[in-house]
């Protein structure tokens, strides 16, 4: 595996799979940033819909600066570790970058580590329930 | 401070005067006269300030409770509490220790048509693309859909198709299943237990700026449909509808406007200005004081009395205190200053101005207390085991939070009418007639009565009320014109401490104070005075245990004299009578878990408030009564 392609993964597992808090926004939301996305564009459907009234345009501002934040912050934390693992395990790229990925997946999948105050029903806690 | 026999004979005056078998309520619609009959009155504890699963918020915080339910946990049923179960089960049960004597839903008049159709499915509208964002993201949902009326100029959503006509059907549903729990409730028997009263709150909201009121029907002779602030947004506007749709409509409809939250008003609640910016003229003050006899000083989200760097610099101002002067700073504090005349205090003493000026004092209201719980939990103002009211950014729609509310926000407050009997007609004319006073929660006794010839010695007299009355006013009145040779008005001030249950007793009292305003040279004045303290150091709590420790009083009595009157100046006085210091819901709650902030460990996530010096632990309940009035003769 490149090391580009090893920095892609990461990233996008970071994404999809670290928790992140939402500041300024009441309930202490604690979601990966691609749950942000999904709102973000949610709020946009709406604004299409309804038109952009009170907080709408506030709130997808928000969500969007956020979104934005963290995809700019998650390629820097990846092209850290995947040049450390380039560095450190050469010959194993692959198998370490996949590893990590699959250890994200593992904990995330299994540990309640998410808490998204916007849900109707239970709380959502592991992966299995984030993206439901 | 008198002896104990003589508190005996004054409580035995007030609450145990001889009944009379014939009703002298004048009835305008059809019950049984009240078999206890009072002509001294008595004093009735409710709420006027109830939402419940037809209001758009409460149904996005997970409440399932509808308007019947709220009415059997008033008269003492117990209710379910979200979160819920899959199964539909309620996480917990709540049940008022004392059950109240009368309530009022008061669900939200906009949005009733929404609520409905985003939660039945085959209703218009519940497969629009805002009813799938709020049943999937109810939070999200409300923050998009609440916010959008809480613009200066609001609209309805697209579902409501044009002019708003499919939301305004639909919100005929809900608006009748209200009125229908309302009679229900309702006690039409000579036993006279319970009081419903139909209701709505208009929820006027321009530019994040509160100025919602309570309408509080007087029977069952209601509007068609309840004045929105989307289709009506100015108090005008509501009077308006009240007077052609009610008042004016000669279909035995009555009602009045509770504003409520001033405290957040922005300065919009008790505007000297109408709604097109000129200043307010006789006719509008006139209006305005026949529409709006009572305000609401204190509830769940904050006290509304009192500014703490006010022109009396008064001690007690400090208490349930916001800091923002919108509920939008509850979310994106600006550290925006409060604005003047947010408080009822404020606008009571500006009355006075007015009146001076305008010859009509636009601000001669009374006040009450209330809840405003999201829970449909009237009445649910207990401390010790407030499980918040789900009306602020805590929610318990998905699970039992960590603390039940923001520290900011309190149990609420009560409702006290002093009625004749439990009826509609009895307690509405209280009402209207401003014999109301308000708690933070205790069910403290407060008499009040002012007039020229009082005895100094008059509450030693067993008949104290009785002479109360026939020789003055209640709270809520007029001081009659001096006569020849009086100085100075006389005040009869009494208190009770809430009697409390068997297993827990009541918070004796620590002072009664008579808060007076008066004008001078077109200048509001106030000033606080002690009249009557509990003997002994003061009272303490010990906050490990929540004891209270200190001597205070079951009850104190006075007759105060103004000792700086001014026949020529107008002037109001009313009376905040003062528990000795309890514990705030907040320490019981931590107290509860388990915190030590001594012990880092014990301070859990979500806990952080139990340990913060800048979230009261300690409170001081209290009653506040209606103001008495003294107008100057002309000239």
């Amino acid at each position: 595996m490149q090391e580009k392609t090893a920095r892609r993964l990461l990233w996008a597992a970071a994404l999809f799979l670290v928790p992140v808090p939402l500041a300024l926004f009441i309930g202490d939301p604690f979601v990966p940033a691609m749950r942000y996305l999904e709102l973000a564009l949610v709020v946009l459907i709406t604004i299409f819909v309804e038109g952009l009234h009170g907080m709408a345009g506030p709130i997808f501002g928000l969500l969007g600066a956020h979104v934005l934040l963290y995809i700019g912050l998650f390629w820097l934390v990846a092209w850290v570790v995947a040049r450390g693992l380039a560095r450190l395990v050469p010959s194993a790229l692959g198998p370490a970058t996949l590893a990590i990925v699959a250890l994200g997946i593992a904990v995330t999948a299994t540990v309640p580590v998410y808490d998204s105050p916007f849900h109707a029903r239970l709380p959502e806690t592991t992966l299995l329930e984030v993206y439901e | 401070m008198r002896g104990a026999a003589a508190r005996m004979a004054v409580i035995g005056a007030i609450l145990l005067s001889p009944a009379s078998a014939t009703a002298r309520v004048e009835y305008t619609e059809s019950r049984a006269p009240c078999a206890d009959y009072d002509p001294l009155r008595r004093p009735f504890f409710g709420d006027t300030h109830v939402h419940t699963a037809l209001s758009f918020d409460a149904a996005g915080q997970g409440t399932r409770a509808t308007p019947r339910d709220a009415y059997r946990f008033a008269r003492g049923e117990p209710i379910g509490l979200q979160p819920y179960d899959e199964a539909g089960a309620p996480s917990e049960q709540i049940r008022l220790r004392r059950p109240l004597d009368f309530a009022m839903v008061s669900d939200h008049s906009d949005l009733l048509g929404e609520t409905r159709m985003c939660q039945t499915p085959g209703a218009p509208g519940y497969d629009s693309w805002i009813c799938t964002v709020f049943r999937r993201w109810p939070l999200l949902g409300y923050a998009l859909i609440n916010s959008r009326y809480g613009m200066e100029r609001p609209t309805r959503m697209s579902l409501c198709g044009e002019g708003a006509r499919v939301c305004l059907e639909q919100a005929q549903g809900p608006w009748k299943s209200i009125q229908d729990a309302a009679e229900e409730a309702y006690d039409r028997t000579p036993a006279c237990t319970f009081t419903s009263f139909v209701g709505y709150e208009w929820t006027g909201m321009p530019g994040m700026a509160n100025i919602h009121r309570n309408v509080v029907f007087r029977n069952r002779n209601v509007q068609e449909a309840p004045t929105t602030f989307v289709e009506d947004p100015t108090a005008e506007r509501l009077w308006t509808k009240l007077e052609d749709e009610c008042l004016d409509a000669a279909t035995g409809c009555d009602a009045i406007a509770i504003p409520h939250n001033s405290n957040v008003s922005k300065g919009m609640m008790f505007r000297i200005e109408d709604e097109a910016g000129a200043p307010i003229d006789r006719a509008g003050a006139e209006r305005r004081a026949r529409l709006e006899t009572l305000v609401e000083i204190t509830q769940h989200k904050g006290d509304s009395e009192c500014r703490p760097d006010g022109l009396s610099r008064d001690e007690l101002c400090g208490y349930e205190k916001l800091a923002y002067p919108s509920l939008a700073g509850e979310a994106l504090p600006t550290g925006e200053p409060i604005p003047p005349r947010v408080h009822a205090r404020e606008a009571l003493a500006e009355g006075l101005v007015q009146h001076a000026r305008l010859g009509a004092n636009p601000f001669r209201f009374g006040l009450i207390g209330s809840t405003d719980t999201h829970l449909a939990a009237p009445g649910l103002v207990d401390e010790e085991d407030f499980p918040g009211h789900a009306a602020g950014p805590v929610t318990r729609r998905m699970r039992i939070p960590p603390l039940p509310d923001s520290p900011r926000y309190n149990p609420g407050g009560l409702a006290v009418l002093w009625a004749e009997e439990n009826s509609r007609d009895a307690l509405f004319e209280a009402m209207r007639r401003r014999e109301a006073y308000g708690t933070s929660g205790p069910r403290i006794v407060t008499r009040f009565f002012g007039g020229w010839n009082y005895a100094g010695s008059l509450c030693d007299a067993a008949d104290v009320v009785a002479q109360g009355y026939a020789g003055g006013v209640p709270m809520g009145g007029e001081l009659s014109p001096s006569p020849e040779g009086k100085t100075a008005p006389r005040f009869v001030v009494a208190g009770w401490q809430d009697a409390g249950t068997p297993q827990r007793a009541g918070t004796p009292l620590e002072r009664l104070q008579v808060i007076k305003a008066w004008e001078e040279d077109g200048e509001a004045h106030e000033r606080v005075y002690d009249v009557a303290r509990a003997p002994g150091p003061a009272g303490t709590v010990d906050l490990s245990s929540c004891e209270v420790n200190g001597r205070g009083a079951s009850s104190l009595c006075t007759v105060w004299e103004d000792p700086d009157f001014d026949p020529a100046r107008h002037a109001m006085y009313y009376v905040r009578v003062v528990e000795s210091p309890s514990c705030r819901w907040l320490q019981f709650a931590c107290n509860r878990r388990g915190v030590d902030c001594d012990a880092p460990a014990t301070i859990t996530d979500g806990l952080e408030a139990c340990c913060d010096d800048g979230a009261a632990k300690v409170l001081q309940e209290r009653a506040w009564t209606s103001p008495i009035w003294y107008v100057p003769p002309p000239g």
